[in-house]
């Protein structure tokens, strides 16, 4: 019992970065993150569906979380990643400039969001952690994908 | 206690619904035919159902299935024992019974147990056995069905003559083993007990005897003790360890029994029964008439018909062949790639190593393509299984419409992909039910113009090359093609003038119309002029055509064309705006290189004209304008695909025809929501995604 109220209180979150600022997600959430590879567009579609990728043989919807968060768009590098989470409507992924740690935080090094973030439509943000005097901006999966 | 028997229970729902589902499907098919043919073999398979559904519904406590049943069966009882005539009523009340079981099984898989409760039913039934003439019905039945109440005389029952011939036999095969158990003495639910032993037995093997009767054991009406002989291909500690498992058993022993190739059953089956309360030795003196036929192969498994099957067949979830199917559609893309590679290899050095490379990629091309030969194989399933609910629908309706139907099935073990099996079913009802209503006559009707009262409805499936060919045919009244012209300028859909032009046969395709029908009333089976066009275009969205043919005064035939498969298709691979699609190959009539000069304009619409038809063009990049380049293509030489959907057909423009190709067929995630114009999407050979274009929507 006391373990697990332990293990709850510590989050773990892969930490990526869109733009020049870092992102976080629940590290549960994430399946794998791959490389960047050939996505085909779906016409007509939301704007920040990218398309589809293959993944072993599955298909998975590509969102653009630049778009996705009207962050402005940088150009793809070595780096670029596709985080793949798990959604109640399967795996999806995310394209994202790069993925960099995965850190651990205390509730308590969660504050508020909407006074430290400006741009970012304060919906899709559960908190800012700071961690090591580095400032995560903590997305709500579920509220960033929701169509 | 309470919690322990809840554990245990949820153990067996898995079991008890498999064997429900199994019991529901035999009762229906054996139910419809009771009807024209009420043979006594045909009443003991429905009875033998309705007890096995009635035993484990107790064992299980659901308690309205186990009192439905035990109503049935008493009815059936009577009815095989020719207490009591089959009547419409009769067949009518077993159908709704099957119904009640139907609804109670789906309610207890939804977790809601079987609080579907029929008083009516029960009182009918009940009426049926109450209004039985002999003075004494039980007496008789007892004696045939063995359901003898006192507790002592059951547990002394005799294992049958036919039994021990049967273990005779299956000691040649096996060992056969005696396994002995004793309940605790503050027991509570002792068949519950007894059914657990029996199935865990049954799944490692058969169970060949049991002592007292499977009835007994139901209505724990013996004491403690209960017995099994059975062959196993489990290692007795192994079971052992099993039966350990189930609580609130006291005491029990397993112990070699006969068998094991040599004939010395009958020695070792005195010995055994010695020990074993003489019961077997007794059983020979048995009259064999007496013997219940059903005890050797009956236990929890009864599946009776299909016996002899069960060594061959392992049921599957469909889920895994689709995961297989997805895993081998990834081995031929990697094996496309490592042949790329070696191919990439062979260029560039020479090296006897890579000979040998391009030799096993071959070897493994030829591999993968046997094994998704198989795969698909194994996701086929003969057309029984939609055509079995048939004969339900066909005569209830013809009951209410008041027809005489003869009502004949084709061709039910040709096989089609799963895929399409779960689509055509309803298509198929509808025509089914438009052949009825609106095709046959009454038989007064039928007298009247020289027929037999009788009308027949014929389904018939059979293959031709690639695809399943469903016939409905029926020897009505024929389509009136006057009619349907006359209906059609009325309604609107054509004018008098262009009607005037059009061929029989055209006019006939109006049947496929949107609110069109041609029945003066309106009734609860069809008439409502919705249908017949969604029949035609639910068909049409997995590939396939619908036909008609009528011959006025002697009836109609619509024949189904439909692809095998809807998971694999064979493609044609086009290019739009550097984009590749995949159209399906069987809506592509032709692919053409017009100069662009060839398009002309009619009403702002570009059209070419083919061979003196005139055909619209719709220039894909326009309908799929992506975020990418949006480049007008200046070429003159211009790509057209000629698609045709039935009678229509549209040119499809697009930048460049790329090859052919099968495709696994992979339905887009939710997430991307309705795209139009697309159906899906595969994997290419590289490994890249690209999306399947629905030829439906764009020529609509």
């Amino acid at each position: 019992m006391s373990t697990e109220t332990k293990e709850r209180t510590e989050e773990q979150t892969v930490v990526f970065v869109l733009g020049n600022e870092s992102y976080g997600i629940d590290i549960f959430r994430v399946n794998e993150i791959i490389r960047l590879r050939e996505i085909t567009p779906i016409p007509k579609s939301d704007a920040h569906i990218r398309g589809l990728v293959n993944l072993r043989g599955k298909t998975i919807p590509v969102i653009d979380l630049n778009v996705r968060l009207s962050i402005e768009k940088t150009e793809e590098t070595d780096d670029t990643r596709i985080i793949v989470v798990d959604t109640d409507q399967g795996n999806v992924g995310l394209v994202v400039d790069s993925v960099r740690e995965v850190v651990t935080f205390k509730p308590e090094d969660i504050q508020d969001a909407p006074s430290l973030v400006t741009h970012l439509s304060e919906e899709f943000v559960r908190g800012v952690a700071s961690v090591d005097e580095n400032l995560i901006t903590l997305l709500d999966l579920d509220k960033a994908l929701a169509a | 206690m309470a919690t322990d028997n809840s554990l245990d229970m949820s153990q067996y729902l898995d079991l008890f619904l498999q064997e429900a589902e199994e019991q529901l499907e035999i009762l229906e098919q054996e139910t419809l035919k009771l009807e024209a043919d009420p043979s006594q073999e045909r009443l003991q398979i429905i009875f033998r159902s309705a007890h096995t559904l009635k035993g484990s519904s107790r064992a299980m406590g659901f308690n309205n299935m186990a009192e439905l049943t035990h109503e049935m069966e008493n009815v059936l009882d009577q009815l095989r024992n020719d207490q009591l005539q089959l009547t419409t009523e009769i067949a009518d009340a077993l159908l709704s019974c099957l119904d009640n079981l139907v609804k109670m099984a789906d309610m207890i898989r939804a977790g809601q147990g079987d609080s579907v409760e029929c008083p009516e039913l029960v009182k009918t039934l009940q009426g049926f056995v109450g209004s039985e003439p002999a003075p004494e019905p039980k007496t008789k039945s007892r004696a045939k069905s063995k359901a003898a109440k006192p507790a002592k005389d059951e547990f002394q029952s005799k294992v049958p003559a036919e039994s021990l011939e049967a273990l005779h036999e299956a000691a040649k095969q096996a060992v056969v083993y005696h396994g002995k158990f004793r309940l605790a003495k503050d027991c509570i639910m002792k068949y519950v007990r007894a059914f657990m032993v029996s199935s865990i037995l049954s799944e490692e093997g058969e169970i060949l005897v049991c002592v007292p009767e499977r009835e007994a054991l139901e209505e724990e009406s013996f004491e403690l003790e209960f017995e099994l002989l059975f062959q196993t291909k489990a290692t007795i500690p192994s079971l052992e360890s099993k039966i350990n498992g189930v609580s609130e058993l006291d005491w029990f022993e397993l112990v070699q029994f006969a068998g094991g190739g040599e004939d010395n059953l009958s020695e070792r089956s005195d010995e055994g029964a010695a020990t074993a309360n003489t019961e077997i030795t007794n059983s020979t003196a048995t009259p064999a008439a007496q013997a219940p036929k059903q005890v050797v192969s009956g236990d929890a498994g009864q599946k009776t018909p299909a016996k002899a099957e069960s060594g061959q067949t392992v049921r599957v979830d469909v889920t895994r062949l689709d995961t297989l199917m997805n895993l081998v559609g990834e081995l031929v893309i990697d094996r496309t790639r490592i042949a790329q590679i070696g191919a990439d290899l062979s260029a560039r050095f020479e090296d006897p190593n890579i000979d040998a490379l391009a030799e096993t990629v071959g070897h493994i091309a030829r591999i993968t393509s046997d094994l998704q030969d198989q795969i698909m194989k194994a996701r086929m399933m003969p057309i029984e299984t939609v055509f079995n609910r048939f004969p339900r629908v066909v005569r209830d309706l013809a009951q209410k419409l008041g027809k005489d139907v003869k009502f004949e099935m084709e061709g039910g073990d040709t096989e089609l992909d799963r895929s399409v099996i779960e689509v055509i079913s309803d298509p198929l009802l509808h025509i089914l039910r438009n052949s009825l209503d609106h095709g046959l006559e009454t038989p007064e009707e039928r007298r009247k113009a020289g027929k037999t009262d009788q009308g027949t409805v014929t389904i018939s499936a059979k293959h031709q090359e690639n695809h399943i060919v469903i016939e409905i045919v029926d020897d009505g009244r024929g389509i009136d093609a006057a009619r349907i012209r006359a209906k059609a300028i009325e309604k609107g859909v054509t004018t008098a003038d262009q009607a005037e032009r059009m061929t029989e046969r055209e006019i006939l395709q109006f049947i496929f119309a949107s609110g069109f029908s041609t029945a003066t009333e309106v009734s609860d089976v069809s008439g409502r002029g919705v249908g017949m066009d969604i029949v035609r275009s639910n068909l049409q969205k997995l590939g396939g055509i619908v036909d008609l043919e009528t011959d006025l005064g002697k009836g109609t035939r619509f024949s189904l064309r439909l692809p095998l498969t809807l998971a694999i298709i064979r493609g044609l691979l086009v290019k739009v705006a550097e984009v590749v699609y995949v159209i399906p190959l069987g809506s592509v009539i032709e692919t053409l290189l017009i100069e662009k000069s060839s398009i002309k304009s009619v009403k702002q619409n570009e059209v070419i004209v083919i061979r003196g038809m005139t055909t619209p063009l719709v220039r894909v990049r326009n309908v799929f304008t992506t975020r990418s380049s949006q480049k007008e293509q200046t070429d003159d030489d211009i790509y057209v695909v000629i698609v045709g959907l039935a009678e229509q057909r549209v040119g499809l423009v697009v930048d460049r025809l790329v090859g052919e190709q099968e495709v696994v067929i992979k339905s887009l995630n939710r997430y991307c929501g309705d795209v139009k114009g697309v159906s899906g999407a595969t994997i290419l050979g590289d490994g890249n995604v690209a999306l399947i274009m629905d030829v439906n929507s764009l020529v609509a």
